[in-house]
């Protein structure tokens, strides 16, 4: 489903990174794991279409990315990607509901307020929809952050250092949410960190 | 979600900076379209008022005061001349003169200036009677459709007049008769809506009542005792039945108001001392004595003679460097306002960066950032526009109240020009333009390296 060829990518200073090609299976959760500073969020960036590789090619559900223009690209993002960060960002000036109903409408389809209502509830969200992001605590910013990843059922869900502010309680809850989640809407989840508590969650682990 | 409510939404919540913005766009907008009002009355008021008036003549001093004087009842009459002076120009048989209307003014009630004049004012303004006749004896009055809502009057009632154009007590004719009401005209559009006529005799009788009360005095005692002997005769006929004491009340009342009630001589008849304040001419065609007879009364005579259009044209070049000075604040006021919401934007943008990024993580494009920021340019410029609207055209409401009271004038704040629909075009692109350098950089966000940052 995710395969890359001889990507490399060279930062404005001239750093040069190369990338072993990579090839990830439909269906298959996948760790990207390396130390900090060596490539991974660019990796993932570069995966996502968010950077343009300098060469190489990235193919994604049969599309080449590489090739596409860039707001082609934005629109395959959209409805075909969900992304979720280490620290969970929203719009300061929408409320929960509409911050997820954003991600519907960018994507090029309808805001369907009352699905996203029901998905809140889903996950103990209820009654925080016409609250402000940061009036919910970072727990509950996290899982709408999921959420909002989750809203247009993407393909692939990119998930870059998602637990490395978390102690090992809360890392264990969001990584089976991203897992269930993922598994409930058919998607691959790719997890990019450094984080090695989560080496024993994934079966298929990509080192760089 | 969609963009438009983002940027309404996103506009609202930096409610200091939009405030601002708004403000000073409205501000700039109001005063821009408040000339635009102002021009626009001010010109249909002058138009609507020309009556065909070829040429004034009047007293010596400044031929705008005479014209805005005679024609539009703002300024103050100036002195007056007497009927020796113009009886040529009252001559019906005169080969340029079509119509001369006689002026006499000075008076008012109640802030109402009245007017002496002839009957032929009805052909000059296109006049029709509502109620009543028109004024054919001395203390007689017909008067204009506002005048009349305004001052409550109707016909068959008295009232006095005061000497001046100011409402004020003291000025009041005291020694005088009542004025009659016996007509009011249907409303016409023009000045005569807010005037008070009446004859021009009825001006030298007020005044002379005033002046030499003695004599004044000795000659009512005179009319009134003639005319007590005509209404003795007419009395005569039915005198049974009637309570002697009754008979001589009435005969008081019929006396006193037949006193005044006299009808008035042509002006062409009277007297070469009896005065008036102006004379309107409308010549036969525009020949080229006619054009000649201003100067002629100018250099030849104590008397002066004003072209409405030239007077006119002069007013309106002093206004219009006014106008030209407040048009540049104006302009500098919407420059600025349109710097405060680039300001606005692009200052907004290194807060929103991030959440620029995540829209593009979601889906948006370069061109949906670029939309955004766009918009709420536009949002600005069009919610200004309306503020400033509402400003002027309230304000111009207020002036309105005003100047009706000072100066008779109808003003309204309740239409739309359409200068405006253009102000509201050139306010569009003030605010695409205000926010076209924002939006670009917003559209170039780096979203890798942004979010990268955190």
């Amino acid at each position: 489903m995710i395969r890359t060829s001889q990507l490399s990518y060279t930062y404005e200073g001239g750093q040069n990174l190369s990338f072993e090609d990579i090839e990830i299976q439909q269906g298959v959760h996948t760790l990207i794991i390396g130390a900090s500073g060596c490539g991974k969020t660019t990796l993932l960036h570069l995966l996502a279409g968010l950077r343009k590789p300098t060469s190489g090619s990235i193919t994604i559900l049969d599309k080449e990315i590489t090739a596409m223009t860039s707001s082609d690209i934005d629109k395959f993002r959209g409805s075909n990607m969900g992304m979720i960060f280490q620290v969970p960002h929203f719009l300061r000036s929408l409320d929960v509901i509409d911050n997820i109903t954003l991600a519907q409408t960018l994507s090029g389809g309808v805001a369907q307020r009352d699905k996203v209502k029901g998905l809140l509830s889903d996950l103990n969200l209820d009654g925080k929809g016409n609250k402000r992001t940061n009036q919910l605590s970072l727990g509950e910013q996290q899982r709408v952050a999921i959420l909002r990843a989750m809203v247009n059922e993407p393909k692939i869900i990119f998930a870059d250092e998602p637990t490395s502010a978390l102690d090992d309680t809360n890392t264990e809850q969001v990584i089976e949410l991203l897992k269930t989640q993922a598994d409930k809407y058919d998607a691959t989840l790719i997890v990019v960190t450094h984080d090695q508590r989560l080496k024993d969650n994934f079966k298929n682990m990509i080192s760089l | 979600m969609n963009l438009l409510k983002l940027s309404w939404k996103n506009l609202l919540s930096k409610p200091l900076n939009t405030t601002l913005s708004l403000l000073l766009f409205g501000l700039g907008v109001g005063l821009i379209s408040m000339l635009f009002l102002l021009e626009d009355q001010i010109q249909k008021n002058f138009e609507k008022n020309l009556a065909e008036v070829d040429l004034v003549i009047g007293s010596k001093g400044s031929p705008l005061q005479l014209i805005l004087s005679s024609m539009y009842h703002i300024d103050a009459p100036t002195g007056n001349i007497t009927l020796g002076e113009i009886r040529p120009f009252l001559n019906p048989k005169h080969p340029l003169i079509k119509s001369a209307l006689p002026l006499s003014m000075g008076d008012s009630y109640k802030g109402y200036r009245i007017v002496g004049t002839t009957t032929d004012i009805t052909d000059w303004y296109n006049l029709q009677l509502a109620q009543g006749e028109m004024f054919i004896h001395n203390y007689d009055v017909t008067l204009g459709a506002s005048a009349a809502r305004d001052l409550q009057l109707k016909v068959g009632d008295h009232f006095k007049s005061s000497h001046g154009l100011v409402d004020d007590d003291g000025l009041e004719h005291d020694e005088t008769p009542d004025f009659i009401v016996v007509g009011i005209l249907a409303s016409s559009g023009t000045i005569v809506d807010q005037l008070i006529l009446t004859t021009p005799q009825t001006y030298w009788h007020v005044h002379d009542h005033d002046h030499g009360a003695e004599a004044v005095a000795e000659d009512e005692q005179s009319i009134e005792q003639s005319d007590d002997n005509d209404g003795r005769d007419r009395e005569g006929h039915d005198h049974a039945g009637h309570d002697h004491s009754a008979h001589d009340h009435d005969d008081h009342q019929d006396a006193h108001g037949h006193s005044h009630a006299e009808t008035p001589k042509a002006l062409s008849l009277e007297d070469d001392e009896g005065s008036i304040t102006s004379l309107l001419l409308r010549f036969k065609g525009n020949n080229f004595q006619a054009l000649n007879m201003g100067r002629s009364i100018n250099e030849n005579t104590e008397m002066q003679a004003a072209t409405p259009a030239i007077e006119i044209n002069r007013l309106f070049s002093m206004m219009s460097s006014a106008e030209y000075a407040l048009r540049i604040l104006a302009m500098v006021i919407i420059f600025v306002s349109g710097l405060s919401i680039f300001i606005s934007l692009y200052s907004s943008l290194k807060d929103r960066k991030y959440e620029l990024a995540l829209m593009r993580v979601m889906g948006g494009s370069k061109s949906t950032l670029f939309s955004l920021i766009i918009l709420e340019g536009i949002i600005l410029a069009i919610l200004g526009y309306i503020i400033g609207i509402i400003l002027s055209h309230t304000g111009m409401y207020i002036i309105g109240k005003v100047m009706k009271e000072d100066y008779r004038y109808d003003f309204t704040g309740g239409y739309m020009l359409p200068n405006e629909w253009w102000l509201l075009l050139a306010a569009i692109l003030l605010g695409f333009f205000a926010s076209l350098l924002p939006a670009i950089q917003a559209s170039n966000t780096d979203i890798s390296e942004t979010l990268s940052r955190g």
